[in-house]
């Protein structure tokens, strides 16, 4: 059977991209309704906020790699943060990415760049606001609590790979303003939901892009993963009751 | 610049596939072609990490030098990793892992477990201001279960244990449910998140999502 697990990833990945496909073209402008985050409905009231009161919007991405473990979170992250600088263009004071990897830092410098220059703004982007926190789970951590209180921060977005730490990156964060967390390790999620008032628990994390309107093709591929769960849902069962009915009989 | 952005999408979409294919397909050019692609990625992964250093202590270098609160700081951050990579370089270049050793052992572990126990204040603290930010049966039923597996984590006095002791059959059934309700929701999320990663490779090799500049 392990001899098939390629193909049978390599079938799933092809339905599931043709499920983006489909969504896209089906949508024309419009865009799908999904159900009720809090987190991200207050992401841009956060940053409204910070813009207001002359702080920073601290994005911690925590302490994956993008050619290593915890890639599909710092991406998903990167995703956030085009809207979240898109948001804060408008503040003297941008916003600050953090993270843990080089690849990440310089693809969150570049990311910042782009958006900045596309609303034309590109002599507010400073290259020391995407950077390397620290190396390692306990440097990162450090570094990130220390941006947090240095930088004038007054809304932290925790928003990547990260484990038990997120909490201490998240307090540091509560005492300063508001948080708004989600990460992909099962003990950080229970860390964040311990810690911060929105947090977002499991795949909500990839959930990014399409609630923050980042573009079409993340909400129909959030409708794509969807359906791919309903029918991962309906082969649990039929697996299960067709076990139990071979079992009987 | 459109031209940029079309070769820099191409790049992508092209060796992402192609190390893909190399996933896939059992054809050896084509796996070792990926597993070199590979190699030079993280190669040019560890440039990135040391740009990424450079920049962190020209950072900090700068925030000690303008004398502002957490300048010390900064300049004990500055000291330190640049102590620590001339002396590990030297000893790397000597053979003696002895000085590496040593650093490791009492410097950063010492550090990293003071972190740690930071981390277990800030879930107490956090777990009590539960109860006043969230009052919902999703916040009570988490910290029910936290409360569980605290006490179950505690050594109990031998008597409290041969009292709690039921008969095999409750015990087991009890094990069993709690077993399967937890798995089967670590496994929900498992799995959302794992079509979310996906998802998430896919628009990066559909050439939609560019986090590489637009």
């Amino acid at each position: 059977m392990e001899a098939y697990y390629p193909w049978i990833a390599f079938f799933l990945a092809l339905i599931l991209a043709g499920l983006i496909l489909i969504f896209n073209l089906m949508q024309r402008g419009r865009w799908p309704v999904f159900r009720d985050l809090p987190g991200y409905n207050e992401v841009s009231s956060d940053v409204g906020a910070s813009v207001e009161a002359g702080t920073r919007v601290h994005v911690a991405l925590g302490e994956g790699q993008i050619i290593g473990p915890g890639a599909e979170a710092e991406l998903a992250g990167l995703s956030a943060l085009a809207k979240v600088a898109q948001a804060a263009s408008i503040s003297d004071r941008p916003p600050v990415v953090t993270s843990s990897d080089g690849l990440t830092s310089l693809l969150s410098q570049d990311v910042m760049y782009s958006t900045y220059r596309q609303m034309r703004v590109e002599e507010r982007f400073d290259h020391d606001l995407g950077r390397l926190a620290g190396l390692g789970p306990a440097g990162y951590t450090a570094g990130a609590m220390i941006t947090s209180s240095t930088e004038k921060v007054s809304a932290t977005f925790v928003i990547g790979a990260m484990g038990a730490e997120a909490a201490l990156i998240a307090d540091t964060g509560a005492q300063r303003g508001t948080v708004i967390a989600a990460v992909t390790d099962p003990v950080g999620q229970a860390a964040v939901f311990a810690t911060t008032d929105h947090p977002l628990i499991g795949e909500e994390l990839f959930a990014a892009g399409a609630y923050l309107k980042v573009s079409h093709t993340h909400a129909a591929s959030l409708q794509a993963q969807d359906v791919l769960r309903w029918i991962a849902i309906a082969a649990i069962l039929l697996g299960a009751l067709g076990s139990t009915f071979l079992r009987l009989f | 610049m459109r031209v940029r952005s079309i070769l820099s999408v191409s790049i992508v979409v092209f060796f992402g596939l192609l190390t893909l294919a190399g996933y896939f397909i059992p054809f050896k050019p084509l796996v070792d072609l990926g597993g070199g692609l590979l190699y030079i990625a993280v190669f040019l992964s560890s440039i990135a990490l040391l740009v990424g250093v450079i920049n962190l202590s020209r950072i900090h270098l700068r925030k000690a030098a303008r004398g502002g609160p957490g300048g010390g700081y900064s300049m004990v951050l500055f000291a330190s990793l640049w102590v620590t990579f001339l002396v590990v370089f030297f000893a790397i270049v000597q053979r003696k892992d002895v000085i590496t050793i040593w650093i490791v052992r009492n410097i950063q572990l010492p550090l990293e477990a003071s972190l740690s126990a930071l981390v277990v204040f800030a879930l107490l603290v956090g777990g009590v201001r539960l109860l006043y930010r969230r009052r919902d049966a999703v916040a009570f039923f988490f910290l029910g279960a936290a409360l569980i597996v605290l006490f179950a984590a505690i050594p109990l006095p031998s008597l409290l244990e041969e009292w709690l002791k039921g008969p095999d059959y409750y015990r087991q059934m009890l094990a069993s449910v709690f077993l399967s309700v937890a798995s089967g929701g670590g496994r929900g999320i498992l799995l959302g998140m794992a079509l979310g990663a996906a998802a998430t490779g896919l628009r990066i090799l559909m050439g939609s999502d560019r986090p590489y500049g637009r």
